[in-house]
């Protein structure tokens, strides 16, 4: 398989995931790009499937790094409150943008591990390939799986609640 | 056999687990159909519910970037692209690297925290580098930030150009604070590939057609867009506060406050 085939299959798949873990479609390219950049020059070589699992991981990595700079970002921000302003999503219709923030809200109520696993098992990763690119037991990913959806589900219903209240 | 974990019946329900004694038992056993069910219900839930988040699109010249930033070839336009506006109406561009114009923003900032009293910018500083930088926060000489040496600005003069190393790898904010009328403008440089802008109070964010167009209208707003792709303007009371494109940021010098010991200067490869 060459690169642009790699690129082809594997580049939107994962834009998409990274872009529903950092919530922002520039952020998620810009990670996409750079776990590419990095298997580009690292000349990485392996089966496509565990190219696939490769590229994720790498992302998740410096998914879970930026998450400390967005930390210190809120720390920064509380100290001089940015008020809520413009339209984050221009284009979007309102009913639209209030769901696609109930979800976010429920996402982010969750570990960054469940989030990470269940967009994982979203994009069609097997549990095998989740454990590798996540970082647990295989053996482990049903069970983390089963809670995280159980979790957000009920995350979910909380955030309509407060929607129709 | 005893009940199955929630966890195999999931991998049963995700195919995961193939047939044998758990199918079985699921085959035979009314509670664990009824607890599977329960997951099925959920899993359609979670599926429905992330289907709706944002996918993100790809940009058309995503292999061509890739290829680019792996090549190293990713600086942007030439050091000095010629700013729009030149020295006329009171205010004029300069261009400057991106790296430049943040070593002067953090010079900026420098000043500014011994010209204000009360001045946050200390604090901001600190509170975007925290204890955990490699320097241990900022230095009380003020000398080093998250590890990037301050020139000492007596050594900064107009004509002098200061490149600013960003890290390879990592993460490193850069912050201004808006210097007329406090706008509280700041700029976040991220891991020298993104630039995030954030303003308290009118301003306006606008960047390359792809990415988002904010208007302020006394509000706030945080934007954050790619470096190598997007085209990013701030305004201030309807003129260019600064202005970023192709990796070279302009700024209006009329518009920011310099001190003695604080220049712009002009662009020129490092």
């Amino acid at each position: 398989m060459t690169f642009e085939e790699l690129y082809q299959d594997i580049y939107p798949p994962l834009v998409r995931y990274c872009t529903r873990l950092t919530g922002n479609g520039d952020d998620g390219e810009e990670v996409a790009q750079e776990a590419f950049v990095r298997l580009l020059k690292g000349g990485v070589t392996g089966h496509p499937a565990g190219l696939r699992v490769w590229l994720f991981r790498t992302a998740l990595h410096r998914i879970r790094d930026a998450a400390k700079v967005r930390a210190n970002r809120q720390r920064l921000l509380e100290i001089h409150p940015v008020l809520p302003g413009g339209d984050s999503h221009p284009g979007l219709d309102l009913e639209r943008q209030e769901r696609i923030e109930s979800v976010r809200k429920a996402l982010e109520r969750l570990s960054p591990r469940d989030r990470e696993l269940l967009l994982l098992r979203e994009e069609g990763f097997s549990y095998r390939e989740m454990a590798e690119a996540v970082g647990v037991a295989g053996g482990s990913v049903g069970t983390l799986l089963a809670r995280a959806q159980r979790r957000l589900t009920e995350h979910l219903n909380e955030e309509d609640g407060d929607d129709a209240s | 056999m005893t009940h199955p974990e929630e966890g195999e019946l999931l991998a049963l329900l995700d195919g995961e687990a193939g047939t044998g004694p758990v199918e079985g038992h699921v085959e035979a056993c009314a509670t664990c159909r009824t607890a599977m069910n329960r997951l099925r219900i959920q899993r359609q839930r979670v599926s429905a519910a992330l289907e709706v988040l944002e996918a993100g699109f790809p940009s058309p010249d995503g292999l061509e970037r890739i290829r680019a930033r792996a090549a190293g070839d990713s600086a942007g336009a030439p050091a000095d692209a010629g700013g729009a506006g030149g020295r006329g109406g009171g205010w004029w561009f300069r261009a400057v690297p991106l790296g430049r114009a943040a070593i002067f923003f953090l010079l900026l900032a420098g000043t500014a925290s011994a010209a204000l009293p009360g001045s946050p910018v200390r604090d901001l500083l600190r509170a975007v580098w925290g204890d955990d930088s490699p320097t241990g926060g900022m230095a009380s000489t003020d000398t080093s930030v998250g590890g990037v040496e301050i020139l000492d600005r007596a050594s900064v003069s107009q004509g002098d150009g200061v490149w600013l190393a960003l890290p390879p790898e990592g993460d490193m904010d850069v912050i201004f604070t808006g210097p007329v009328g406090d706008p509280g403008i700041r700029m976040v440089v991220v891991d020298g590939g993104r630039v995030g802008a954030f303003a308290r109070g009118p301003a306006e964010f606008r960047t390359g057609a792809r990415a988002l167009a904010v208007e302020l209208n006394g509000g706030g707003a945080e934007a954050h867009l790619p470096r190598s792709a997007a085209v990013l303007r701030v305004r201030l009371d309807d003129r260019i506060l600064m202005r970023l494109e192709d990796g070279v940021v302009e700024v209006a010098a009329g518009l920011v406050q310099l001190s003695d010991s604080v220049w712009l200067w002009p662009g020129r490869d490092p």
